[in-house]
């Protein structure tokens, strides 16, 4: 019962150059002298990279000295590039006998550089993580040290509208893959020196920067805490995207329900950072994650600030509606017509009997044949090019939909049904969020087709206990409802309006219901076992 | 070593657990009908014993503010005698606990699902049990938490619906004490303080987890008098809508009251409601007994409860289908034999016993200081 | 330790409905343990059998992790007291 260990690991076919490198790597490390004789210097850089197509090493001159330049094409920015290689080859800057030590080196390029970040190497291995990192490295002949000049190129998109959790009213920029962009938006909206940002690189052989980023003096410093150990605490090889981190950091990964909330929006972001949470970026993606996030976060979404508070209260609570019917109605369906048909009223009842006179099928079978179609639709309508995509809903709804009934197979009554839950199930604002709905729907109707209502319930509240076991970085997860914290009411069901809410959210910092962890191991043990 | 995380139980989960708990199997069965149309009577009056009950376990548990009843037995009397006793204990909480289940199997196989095993019905809701108590008694209280408003929505909802569809006659609860009062006293002390109200010494394992022990009194003499308040409500309920001789007769009076329901021939059959009402009372109330079981479990074996989960879970599934022949021997047991045998001996017998012991010991340990 | 306690709650529980049983019906010992557990040929009663030998299984299963993860620190806690 050891908590699972996610560790997993890149596959290096060649092992023996691994342990040459490491050994080189040690010596390197007990001189701690860059040996900067050209010819062994670019062979090992050419090696190393494997005379990848984009690995530049260009020679000059410069003070009378041999100069070697390396850099990635691919990653370095082309003009600011020919600048500075033209800035230091330039036979204008620099007297005759030049360059001779490396404190004249460091005052040469103080002089040349002045804006730009440039670094003292010490070694090989910086090298490479150097010219990997988007830098351009200069090595000169009789130094025993080398400069990177950072100049990493660009590539992003332009800031757009957010592909999801858009809405009517309110700020329209989104995340996008660059992570500077990312924090810069996030900055403008909260103009305070307590916005701390902290880097970390994550992936021993993707070396992704992650940032994690919260307000000094409202976030929770337990969980501050935990949050950084839990970074620290990740070893993979390689992290594309924050869904990686969100399974790696997850208190449990055995669940359907996430327990991170992730958004692409930064005005989400920045306003549950002044909440007290604390956001997790990483390069390469426009989705953050926000951290600890409980129950009721999946049913905030950032307009329900924005519009008035009887338009936010109300479409919240549809919102929790639309989960309830979206996990229920098939199941309900299935149950009252196979076991419960006291439950309806005559009327109705005899109505949906008269439908159902040509169904070949029991209701079950009905109801996992046309969910599983619509599940297959959706997909096939989301991955599908943008412009067939509409037609394959055309195709699913119409044709399917409606032929299918006419043809006798299905009741129309269950399209009633599946549409519903379908629409019900577009309503959740968080996509990974409505995945839980989605995947329990099924378990319910299973259970109900053997148990009925009973079932129904029985699963119910297995549920809420699953849920109530849950924790987000210690917090509980239907924190303000179970364990009830009357605070925080005023932004659950309803959003209060803004003159109430005098006070940030007590469940992200009430010390008694939270396990707050100090010397625990992270994921905590749940099963009384120990972590080896 | 490893810290053991201790597992905090907030004053309104407490509540809610008391409310259920004390719902439990009484509002499957009916109580005090003994007292035939006096019987909410007898139940208010039992209710009042109930909270003198409660007063009383909690006065003694909470001088010991961290420990359980085995614990304390502990203090008591030595480790050894303790095992014992405990063993004894854990057999009659779990005992109990699938009597519960039985209770609820028996309401469910009769009036849902007459085409299901009973078997099947208590396998299921024990595997329930068994989850959410391998989870831990927070989550278990959380969930009472969580689903006791809906309970109070749904009574009410229940009582609107029989006075608004007239299937009730206020007269039927005329005569008060007709036969006198003797006939309530006599329910209340020998029935009432037995079952449901003498049941609460499971709470006896639950009060250590505790956080806010300061108001703890209170909130458990409010649990128990708003559990009355229901217990008084629907038994007033059944003998208006039903009438003395039918709640003697029917073996689940609630449900029966609750099918009288009709309005305007849209609301019908709202059994559902009620077995909502009912399953979670016996679910926490089965959990319950089994969690004081487990604890009892833990203290003799000295591992954490959450290993025995699942297996006691299955035993008590097991003996809730062996407990009795059918529902009439069951019935039979539960009044003739097991609260004489058991209610009355493990109930207020031993702990009084006990209590003695720990008044002599306290006053040893301090005279000797 | 799981499934010690697994079969002493077994026959405590039995030998108690066994009890109830000699008081209610006047049967001897051995007559009342038959009588609970005689089953006719139906199919719930062997659901409620199966579930029973599921929970066995379980905890043998516990106890089995039980002594692993009791090995496991045994070793470790020894190889910290070397160091």
């Amino acid at each position: 019962m050891a908590p699972i260990k996610p560790i997993r690991r890149l596959k290096r076919p060649i092992k023996i150059e691994e342990i040459v490198a490491k050994n080189e790597q040690q010596m390197e490390e007990n001189k701690e002298i860059l040996d900067t004789s050209f010819t062994h210097l670019r062979s090992e850089v050419e090696n190393a990279f494997g005379n990848s197509a984009d690995l530049r090493v260009l020679e000059g001159r410069t003070a009378d000295k041999d100069v070697l330049i390396f850099y990635l094409e691919s990653m370095v920015n082309a003009k600011s590039l020919n600048e500075t290689t033209a800035k230091f080859l330039s036979p204008s800057h620099v007297f005759s006998d030049n360059l001779n030590t490396v404190n004249e080196l460091t005052s040469y390029c103080k002089e040349i550089f002045g804006g730009a970040s440039y670094q003292l190497i010490n070694n090989t291995d910086e090298i490479f993580s150097a010219i990997i990192n988007g830098s351009l490295v200069i090595a000169m002949n009789h130094l025993d040290k080398a400069i990177s000049v950072n100049m990493l190129t660009d590539e992003k998109r332009s800031v757009t509208e957010p592909s999801s959790q858009t809405v009517v009213r309110g700020p329209k920029d989104g995340f996008i893959e660059s992570i500077s962009t990312n924090v810069s938006l996030i900055r403008r909206r909260i103009r305070n020196q307590n916005l701390h940002f902290e880097r970390y690189t994550i992936g021993e052989a993707t070396q992704t920067p992650v940032y994690i980023g919260f307000v000094k003096g409202i976030a929770n410093e337990a969980i501050l805490e935990e949050v950084r150990n839990r970074i620290k605490k990740i070893k993979v090889s390689a992290i594309f995207e924050s869904g990686n981190i969100e399974e790696l950091i997850a208190d449990k990964s055995f669940t359907l329900f996430p327990l991170a909330l992730n958004t692409e929006r930064p005005d989400t972001v920045a306003g549950n950072l002044m909440e007290g949470k604390i956001v997790i970026l990483i390069d390469g993606t426009p989705f953050a994650l926000l951290v600890p996030a409980v129950f009721v976060n999946f049913f905030e979404m950032a307009e329900d600030y924005y519009s008035s508070f009887f338009l936010g209260s109300f479409i919240r609570i549809i919102r929790y509606l639309s989960f309830m019917i979206a996990l229920l109605t098939p199941s309900l369906y299935v149950g009252i017509l196979t076991y419960h048909h006291e439950l309806l009223p005559t009327t109705l009842l005899l109505s949906v009997i008269a439908q159902r006179e040509g169904v070949p099928f029991p209701a079950v079978v009905e109801v996992l044949i046309m969910e599983i179609t619509f599940e297959i639709l959706r997909e096939a309508g989301v991955r599908m090019p943008r412009v067939i995509g509409q037609m394959v809903s055309i195709v699913g709804a119409l044709v399917i939909g409606q032929a299918a009934a006419e043809a006798g197979i299905i009741s129309n009554i269950m399209i009633i049904i599946v549409s519903i839950t379908a629409i019900a199930n577009f309503v959740s604002p968080v996509y990974s969020f409505a995945a839980a709905s989605r995947l329990l729907r099924f378990m319910l109707i299973i259970f109900s087709a053997s148990l009925g209502l009973y079932g129904v319930l029985l699963i119910l509240v297995a549920m809420v206990a699953h849920l109530s076991s849950l924790r987000s970085f210690g917090v509980p997860y239907l924190a303000p409802i179970a364990p009830f914290i009357i605070e925080d009411q005023k932004d659950v069901f309803v959003r209060a309006p803004f003159w109430k809410m005098e006070k940030r959210p007590k469940y992200l910092r009430d010390e008694s219901e939270q396990k707050v962890f100090t010397s625990q191991p992270s994921p905590p043990p749940m099963k009384g076992g120990n972590s080896g | 070593m490893m810290k053991v995380n201790k597992e905090n139980i907030s004053l309104s989960q407490l509540l809610t657990l008391l409310i259920n708990f004390l719902l439990g199997s009484a509002i499957v069965v009916g109580i005090g009908s003994n007292a035939k149309n006096d019987a909410w009577l007898a139940i208010a009056l039992g209710g009042l014993i109930g909270i003198g009950i409660i007063s009383a376990y909690h006065f003694f548990i909470l001088r010991f503010p961290d420990k359980n009843i085995f614990q304390v037995f502990e203090f008591c009397i030595g480790r050894k005698v303790t095992i014992v006793i405990t063993f004894i204990y854990i057999v009659y909480f779990l005992y109990i606990s699938a009597r519960v289940t039985r209770d609820f199997g028996e309401l469910m196989v009769t009036a849902i699902l007459p085409n299901t095993p009973i078997e099947v019905m208590s396998i299921s809701l024990c595997l329930l049990m068994g989850y959410i108590l391998y989870l831990g008694i927070e989550v278990l209280a959380r969930t009472s938490e969580i689903f006791t408003p809906y309970l109070f929505v749904f009574f009410i909802l229940l009582t609107i619906f029989l006075f608004a569809s007239g299937s009730t006659e206020v007269n039927q609860i005329q005569p008060i004490l007709g036969e006198g009062i003797m006939p309530v006293i006599k329910t209340a002390f020998l029935d009432l303080s037995l079952f449901p109200f003498g049941e609460v010494i499971a709470f006896s394992v639950i009060y250590a987890s505790l956080t806010n022990k300061k108001y703890s009194l209170r909130v458990s003499i409010i649990g128990v008098g708003v559990a009355t308040i229901l217990l008084v409500v629907s038994s007033f309920l059944m003998i208006v809508t039903l009438g003395v001789d039918s709640v003697q007769r029917s073996n689940f009076p609630l449900l029966s009251t609750a099918r009288a329901v009709s309005i305007g021939e849209f609301l019908e059959r709202i059994d559902a409601i009620v077995v909502f009402i009912i399953m979670l009372g016996v679910f926490i109330k089965g959990s319950l007994f089994m969690y004081a079981g487990l604890k009892g479990l833990e203290f003799i074996f000295k591992l954490s409860y959450r290993y025995f989960a699942l297996p006691v879970s299955m035993i008590i599934s097991l003996f809730s289908v062996l407990v009795s022949v059918d529902f009439a021997d069951h019935i039979q047991e539960g009044i003739k034999v097991v609260p004489y045998y058991l209610h009355l001996p493990l109930q207020h017998i031993v702990p009084f016993i006990l209590f003695l012991l720990v008044l002599w010991r306290q006053q040893k340990g301090k005279s000797e200081n | 330790m799981v499934t010690l306690s697994y079969f002493l709650l077994l026959i405590f529980l039995s030998i108690l409905l066994a009890l109830f049983d000699i008081k209610l019906f006047e049967l001897t010992f051995f007559e009342a343990i038959v009588k609970i557990y005689y089953s006719e040929i139906a199919v719930g009663r062997y659901f409620s059998f199966a579930g029973a030998f599921l929970g066995l299984i379980w905890s043998v299963v516990v106890d089995v992790r039980i002594y692993r993860s009791n090995k496991k620190d045994i070793k470790v806690s020894g190889f910290n007291d070397e160091s």
